[in-house]
């Protein structure tokens, strides 16, 4: 769905959550119409209507049951269970953040009820993220005031923002154009409008854009 | 008074305190669902501002709710439903079957069973009073996420009322708790050995020991955060690590309750799927096995995957994702072991089984998105989206409401002695279960959408899904009508029950104990309680003063922002001093009378039920006061600059006062020492001298605070080392206080006689208590007066 926004090259930590989501879809979708199709083909099969003959329950099991049987459900299912999470293990490139010698870091603070974005030479946008074309980018998130939730739906990548608290997520956008960045943890009246957009412009458009920015207020409010 | 009001204000009869929580709960049910249609309604189509760069874009106007009113109205549904619904429905049922299935004539406490109700439900009416003052009631979601739950961010009484109320709740669950746990220990029939127990029971049992370890701990939270409010102490606004301090005291509560809420419904499966199968529980010892796993200790282990998002590191993100992926695999026992139950069967599909099979179906649905959750990558994208409120209300609402729906019908026969109408049941399953689909299936779907927003922008994914998800609500929320219809006609023009109905063989059903009603027939043409007369439903109507008296102060409390605040307050202190004293009133005279077969009496069979009730308080104790220090601890580690020890708090002074108070656990300890010899006098003397020691105690604190606060200007709400040092220290002399009224009471019942060699059990437990308020006190002193 991602915001309806069709994306030509996939970012990275899309193609990282897509790929992830895949194995958690057909395994949990499998196990479920399995589990789930069994137990109505037993209802169905063993529904009491006219005619048909009572099982004779014989109490051959023990107090521990069929053991062996759980330990072999608890092997199938616990290998499953391993599996993904393996899967996501492999996957933690998400969360983890990079090191590369050119990436470029952006501090960002959450307050009711807006984003705001601090670039290095300390001009501080309280619009808009613009950020260049395929380059990691590294954002310091925090808080001035209550718990925020920075999201931005059309690259899967989220942090929360606390006070008093740096957190860091990283992206590299592969598509020029407008995304939008919301809030995700209810922070108050202004929550469902604390929107701002994500501007991704070519590296040549991105360095003029930078190269005109005001010179830099004192830090105020910046992270 | 009115026969019939007075029997239900002062019931302390378990069935009569049973069927008052199914009504209470069914009323907060109803409440909680008016709330979410509202929000559904405002959610079904999105609202477009106009002109924005030619998208539809979310419109801060023209909205059915105001963002403010949306928000309380999630926010109130989601407690009210976990809080005042779910839970307490389970522990109706609990209250009213339980004893009657280990053969108990009534809970261990029936007076303490009755006072848990009303503070229950005050509680619940004080947190819903918030809507209809100034400022509206608390807005910060359920989870009340510090510091949005601040006096800054969150100004007025009505949210401050919402956590008194919970207060109230986590209070009433505790005590709930011990009772219903010392029952079983302590209660049961002849012949109900553990292997015994039923399996609803067990499942309550496992219900309680989780709600025992985990309220405890939102209890510390809540008082951290109402003495924020009201007093202005900074444990969570002036901190950076506030925000999550709330969430780790808050989620090692938050995940167990989930458990919570679920294994009562998977107690009635266990009952009824073997009962409509015509064959005995698969695999009961090893579902038996699964669910004390769960509960000790994996749900203590997984509370930190609702915080996968708020910069933890990477290795604790993958060793919660381990823990919870580990929890499910109990879950898959116990789920195939339900299904097994159902093979070489012969199955009725009448209302009880097919909502537990609803139940089992729609759980695994909610544990397979569950899984999903578990991995902390793909929670970057599912958190606090509709994804995880799909999930949790395939658990919460699909396997653990069907499967308490299911027991209501199963167990409708003993409640009202006389037979639903099964038809109607069968209408309302297939309406619920098919509008329930409706309403939270498409949430998958929705997993880029955040939760909790008012109003959204226009997108051709969300916008039908929405409006689909709203449909259902309507559906869900409309099929309920056959359930309270079915209800209504049953007690109308139900048809008489035969004792056993359903050929179950629990004790429930089947007497097996002389003397208790048992069976449908038991309790036929009348409502049950009302046969037994009025001495078998030992009335008392201390329980509901005691518990109106909590609420008033607290309203009072939360009313401080007014002038005449204080003086609701205190008419709440009096009122509660009024009841406690006639509480005692009632032991020093024995004018309360316990049905046959309990114990409650003394002189004999009281001891160990006591002071296992005394132990199993004092955990509960150590781990308020545990998160308190902790508290303490995790927030100090934020503050750079800590006063150094000994310019603050006068050292030789707080020396003196412990050994005060350690002294007074010596004279506590002798007292108990001169009765166990029968020496009634001494143990007198040895009382007076603790309860002067323990008044000292108090006395020497208020010279040292009214110095420290009114000489040095060293106050609550001046720094963090003032809030942490007033409100651990007025917490232990709060213990201190109710240690004194113990005393005064143990005196006057030990200068009449009341306590021998024989029987001390009272002298025993308070020397108990005493002994554990001293050993807070040597954590706390040198904590913050020494480091």
């Amino acid at each position: 769905m991602l915001y309806s926004l069709p994306l030509d090259a996939t970012p990275p930590t899309v193609q990282i959550f897509n790929t992830l989501q895949n194995y958690y879809l057909i395994l949990g979708g499998a196990a479920a119409v399995i589990v789930i199709g069994y137990m109505v083909f037993m209802i169905a099969k063993n529904r009491e209507r006219p005619g048909r003959q009572v099982p004779a329950y014989h109490h051959e099991e023990g107090d521990w049951g069929n053991w062996k049987g759980v330990v072999m459900l608890l092997c199938v299912t616990g290998s499953v269970l391993a599996f993904v999470e393996y899967e996501t293990f492999a996957s933690a490139n998400l969360v983890a953040i990079p090191d590369p010698p050119n990436a470029l870091q952006v501090g960002v603070v959450g307050r009711q009820f807006s984003w705001s974005f601090t670039y290095d030479n300390g001009y501080t946008d309280f619009q808009n993220l613009t950020v260049p074309l395929n380059t990691i980018v590294i954002l310091n998130i925090t808080s001035a005031d209550v718990t925020h939730g920075f999201y931005i739906p059309s690259l899967d990548v989220a942090k929360d923002a606390q006070p008093g608290i740096y957190s860091q997520l990283w992206f590299n956008a592969t598509q020029p154009g407008t995304f939008t960045i919301v809030c995700r943890q209810l922070c108050g009246v202004g929550h469902a409008l604390m929107i701002s957009k994500l501007v991704v412009e070519t590296t040549s458009a991105y360095n003029t854009w930078y190269s005109k920015l005001p010179a830099a207020p004192p830090a105020k409010g910046g992270a | 008074m009115n026969a019939w009001l007075s029997r239900w204000l002062y019931t302390t009869n378990h069935k009569d305190v049973g069927l008052l929580y199914i009504a209470g709960s069914m009323y907060f049910g109803f409440v909680g669902a008016i709330l979410i249609l509202l929000v559904r309604v405002e959610l079904a189509i999105p609202v477009c501002a106009t002109g924005v760069s030619g998208m539809c874009w979310p419109s801060a106007t023209q909205t059915f709710l105001s963002a403010a009113s949306f928000n309380q109205a999630v926010t109130l549904h989601g407690l009210i439903m976990i809080l005042w619904f779910l839970s307490p429905l389970a522990i109706g049922l609990a209250n009213y079957f339980l004893p009657l299935q280990i053969g108990a004539a009534d809970l261990a406490l029936p007076r303490v069973n009755a006072f848990g109700y009303w503070l229950w439900l005050f509680g619940g009416i004080t947190a819903t009073i918030g809507f209809f003052l100034p400022g509206g009631n608390t807005a910060g979601g359920w989870t009340a996420y510090s510091p949005l739950s601040s006096s800054t961010f969150s100004p007025g009484a009505g949210p401050t009322l919402a956590f008194a109320g919970l207060i109230m709740l986590a209070t009433s669950i505790t005590v709930g708790s011990i009772n219903i746990l010392l029952t079983v220990a302590v209660e049961r029939g002849p012949g109900i050995t553990w292997r015994k127990i039923p399996m609803f029971s067990w499942f309550i049992i496992f219900t309680i020991v989780a709600m025992l370890f985990s309220f405890p701990s939102f209890l510390a939270a809540l008082l951290l955060l109402i003495s924020d409010r009201v007093l202005g102490t900074m444990y969570y606004s002036a901190s950076a690590g506030g925000s999550i301090l709330w969430d780790d005291l808050f989620w090692f509560f938050g995940h167990p309750e989930v458990y919570v809420v679920l294994l009562p419904a998977f107690g009635l499966i266990a009952e009824i799927f073997p009962v409509f199968s015509g064959r005995p529980l698969a695999e009961k010892n090893i579902i038996l096995i699964c669910t004390g796993a769960i509960v000790i200790p994996l749900s203590y282990m997984v509370w930190s995957h609702h915080m996968f998002l708020t910069g933890v590191t990477l290795s604790e993100d993958e060793a919660f994702s381990v823990a919870t992926i580990l929890i499910s695999l109990p879950f898959d026992v116990i789920t195939l072991a339900f299904i097994k139950t159902l093979t070489r069967s012969s199955i009725r599909l009448t209302a009880p089984m097919i909502f537990c099979i609803g139940s089992v179906f729609l759980f695994i649905i909610g544990g397979i998105t569950g899984v999903f959750l578990s991995s902390f990558v793909l929670d970057v994208v599912y958190n606090n989206t509709y994804f995880v409120v799909g999930h949790f209300h395939y658990v919460m609402v699909g396997a653990a409401i069907f499967g308490l729906i299911a027991g209501l019908y199963y167990y409708i026969p003993i409640m009202t002695g006389k037979m639903y109408h099964e038809k109607m049941a069968n209408w309302h399953f297939i309406t619920s279960f098919i509008g329930f689909n409706i309403l939270y299936f498409p949430m998958f779907f929705l997993y880029d959408m955040p939760r909790r927003i008012y109003t959204y922008q226009s997108l051709p994914s969300w916008n039908t899904l929405n409006l689909i998800s709203t449909v259902g609500a309507f559906i869900f929320a409309a099929s309920q009508i056959f359930l309270l219809a079915n209800i209504v006609w049953t007690l109308r023009a139900g048809k008489i029950s035969p004792p056993n109905p359903w050929g179950a063989t629990t004790p429930e059903w089947v007497p097996v104990i002389t003397g208790a009603s048992h069976g449908a027939a038991a309790s036929m043409g009348s409502m049950p309680g009302a046969e037994a007369g009025e001495h078998h439903r030992h009335e008392s109507s201390r329980p509901i003063w005691l518990a109106t008296g909590i609420a008033v102060s607290f309203l009072g409390l939360a009313l401080l922002v007014y002038s005449w605040g204080i003086a609701v307050f205190i008419l709440g202190l009096a009122i509660d001093g009024f009841a406690v004293i006639g509480w005692m009133y009632e032991d020093l005279h024995e004018t309360f009378h316990m049905p046959e077969g309990v114990t409650e009496r003394w002189p004999f069979n009281a001891i160990p039920k006591m002071r296992l009730g005394m132990w199993i308080f004092l955990s509960t104790d150590v781990i308020v006061f545990g998160a308190i220090l902790g508290a303490y601890l995790y927030i100090r580690s934020f503050t750079p600059d800590w006063p150094i020890p000994g310019s603050v708090h006068e050292i030789p002074l707080g020396l003196a006062n412990t050994i005060v108070l350690l002294t007074s656990g010596l004279t506590a300890f002798l007292a108990l020492e001169s009765i166990k010899e029968g020496k009634q006098r001494n143990m007198i003397m040895w009382l007076c001298a603790t309860f002067i020691l323990g008044a000292t105690f108090l006395g020497i604190k208020g010279a040292e605070w009214y110095n420290l606060y009114f000489v040095k200007g060293f106050t609550w709400n001046s720094s963090i080392a003032g809030s942490t040092y007033y409100f651990t220290v007025g917490l232990h002399a709060a213990h201190v206080t109710v240690g004194l009224v113990l005393m005064a009471y143990l005196i006057r019942k030990a200068m009449m006689g009341g306590y021998t060699k024989e029987n001390h059990a009272g002298i025993e437990n308070f020397a108990l208590y005493w002994a554990f308020v001293d050993i807070v006190w040597i954590f706390v002193f040198p904590l913050f007066y020494l480091l």
